[in-house]
């Protein structure tokens, strides 16, 4: 999945080439603003992150090593970078499990586009999406969305893949055989049960 | 890749198979791969409702919001630059500009019109003219062992025999993918046989990189670099000066005139052709009708012109245009007819 000029642009820009600097900027500036709007809805900490990311890039660029895919490698940079801003812009510490902060949520478009039948499964879906904890929607964008394997998924969100996925595979199948409202209305339930996991702790900084 | 574990497949064995969640969520490359997905339902019958719904399922997720930022793209670079400079006391790399790792490879798309710049050349003797059907693709070897991925309807035209006193010239029509060898590094100091030129309606791109696209079509000659550096030059009929493209620049020309200049979001899609039998990211559907009728020979009738305004966001890869077709009536609200072979009649509704 590593593109050939990704690899090009990393190598270059390791030597100190501008331009290969600004050609993986270019590359990625918006896949980043997307994965980024995903934890925060604020336009303006996303852009900070992405600035410090690429600055920091810059400076440390002769210490870097050679990621087997540039992209992830900007994710989980992102990432990282992202919680440790908004644990710093925070007055409360959140302490969450130890994958990291911050929620997760995605906007469907609403789509007149789609077919009748296709609209019912649409709008199940996306309620079963909406009832998943923050770390587990993650999942499912890095897996649907980004089309990732699961040792990718576990390198960037930094976790060992357990079973967390396959709560909602179980409830996709179960989907699939019962369209039986009652029966959606349990996994609602099981999902929100499930939210409870990661319930968050605050604590006053200091 | 005939696999009897797909036979009992379910839904769960699909949502865990890293190739299969690649493949639907547009991210495969391999075009072999790509077929075996796309063939799949006709394949494992058995295994046909699952595969659906797993595709539905994901498909359906993937329509969500999209949040690129794109207005704030370049003051954002222009932040991350002045604290760059501000932390450096020197600026090495803004001098050294361009380093051979990257002018090693320069990727260009260049869509242009007419084939009389062709025709022009038929007759001379020494002259080797390639070209390709609807649906076919060819790759083709240069005398001095450059690699050219001809697309479909197109046509490539060079000199038998390259020597080193004497540039090497090529001109096209239609599109093609080129990975040219043995540059000088040393752009200052480039002797006639390693400069590498390709003609395309009244546009000359020099190239100062090794691998880069060619279209020429609808009287319009695109121009869209990917990585490395090109120079294009603008003949002689009008006053714009030869002007050199940097990763990501694109242009748009017709009748000797520069129409658009921009940058390109995604410019690694514009080799894409290469890998995937049909390929288009966040595409019209006007497009995908021209490439119907430019790379397949199509002739397609639509029941009102503001359908060709639909948008299929997110990328298609599919091995063949039934598979294409089925992508189209199942994300848009339009109705394919197929009176012959070459035929569609696209109208709105179902």
């Amino acid at each position: 999945m590593q593109s050939e000029s990704h690899v090009l642009w990393w190598n270059a820009f390791k030597q100190g080439d501008w331009d290969a600097f600004t050609a993986l900027y270019g590359e990625f500036y918006e896949l980043l603003n997307n994965y980024g709007r995903k934890f925060t809805q604020d336009a303006d900490l996303i852009q900070d992150v992405v600035h410090d990311l690429f600055v920091r890039l810059w400076t440390t660029r002769t210490r870097l090593g050679n990621p087997a895919s540039v992209k992830n490698y900007l994710y989980k940079a992102l990432r990282s970078t992202l919680f440790r801003k908004i644990q710093s812009l925070s007055k409360f510490v959140e302490l969450d499990n130890a994958s990291g902060q911050g929620g997760f949520a995605v906007n469907f478009i609403p789509d007149a586009s789609f077919r009748q039948e296709e609209q019912e499964l649409r709008n199940q879906v996306i309620a079963l999406v909406n009832t998943l904890p923050a770390r587990q929607q993650e999942i499912i964008f890095l897996r649907f969305y980004e089309g990732m394997s699961y040792e990718e998924i576990a390198v960037i969100m930094d976790i060992n893949m357990s079973s967390t996925y396959k709560l909602l595979y179980k409830a996709l199948d179960n989907l699939q055989k019962v369209s039986d409202k009652r029966f959606l209305t349990f996994l609602t339930i099981l999902f929100f049960l499930s939210r409870n996991f990661s319930k968050k702790i605050m604590i006053p900084e200091g | 890749m005939n696999n009897e574990k797909y036979v009992t497949y379910r839904l769960e064995d699909f949502l865990d198979d890293d190739a299969f969640i690649k493949w639907v969520s547009g991210k495969e490359q391999d075009a072999f791969a790509a077929k075996f997905w796309s063939e799949f339902p006709s394949q494992y019958p058995s295994a046909a409702a699952n595969f659906d719904f797993a595709v539905s399922v994901i498909r359906t997720y993937r329509s969500q919001e999209v949040w690129e930022n794109k207005d704030n793209k370049a003051h954002v670079l222009e932040r991350i630059t002045a604290t760059i400079e501000a932390n450096n006391n020197r600026r090495p790399a803004l001098m050294r500009r361009m380093s051979t790792w990257v002018r090693a490879a320069a990727i260009v798309l260049i869509i242009a019109a007419g084939g009389y710049l062709v025709y022009n050349k038929l007759g001379k003797p020494s002259q080797e003219i390639i070209a390709t059907g609807y649906g076919e693709k060819r790759t083709i070897t240069l005398p001095d062992h450059s690699v050219v991925t001809l697309n479909a309807s197109s046509t490539i035209t060079f000199n038998e025999k390259w020597d080193t006193t004497s540039a090497r010239e090529v001109w096209v029509d239609g599109e093609a993918f080129f990975d040219v060898k043995h540059l000088n590094r040393d752009t200052t100091n480039i002797r006639p046989g390693q400069r590498f030129l390709v003609h395309s309606n009244g546009l000359t791109i020099e190239v100062l990189g090794t691998s880069f696209n060619v279209r020429s079509r609808h009287g319009k000659t695109k121009v869209g670099l990917v990585t490395g550096k090109i120079q294009v030059g603008f003949g002689n009929k009008n006053d714009h000066e030869a002007m050199v493209m940097l990763p990501g620049d694109y242009i748009e020309y017709a009748d000797n005139h520069v129409l658009l200049t921009k940058k390109i979001d995604k410019p690694e899609t514009i080799k894409r052709w290469t890998q995937v039998p049909l390929t288009f990211t966040d595409a019209t559907l006007n497009e995908i009708i021209e490439t119907l009728q430019d790379n397949y020979g199509y002739t397609v009738k639509v029941g009102e012109q503001s359908i060709k305004k639909l948008k299929i966001e997110g990328d298609i890869n599919v091995a063949n245009v039934e598979e294409l077709l089925t992508v189209i009536t199942t994300t848009l609200n339009v109705k394919i007819q197929q009176p012959s072979e070459k035929e569609l009649v696209i109208t709105s509704g179902k």
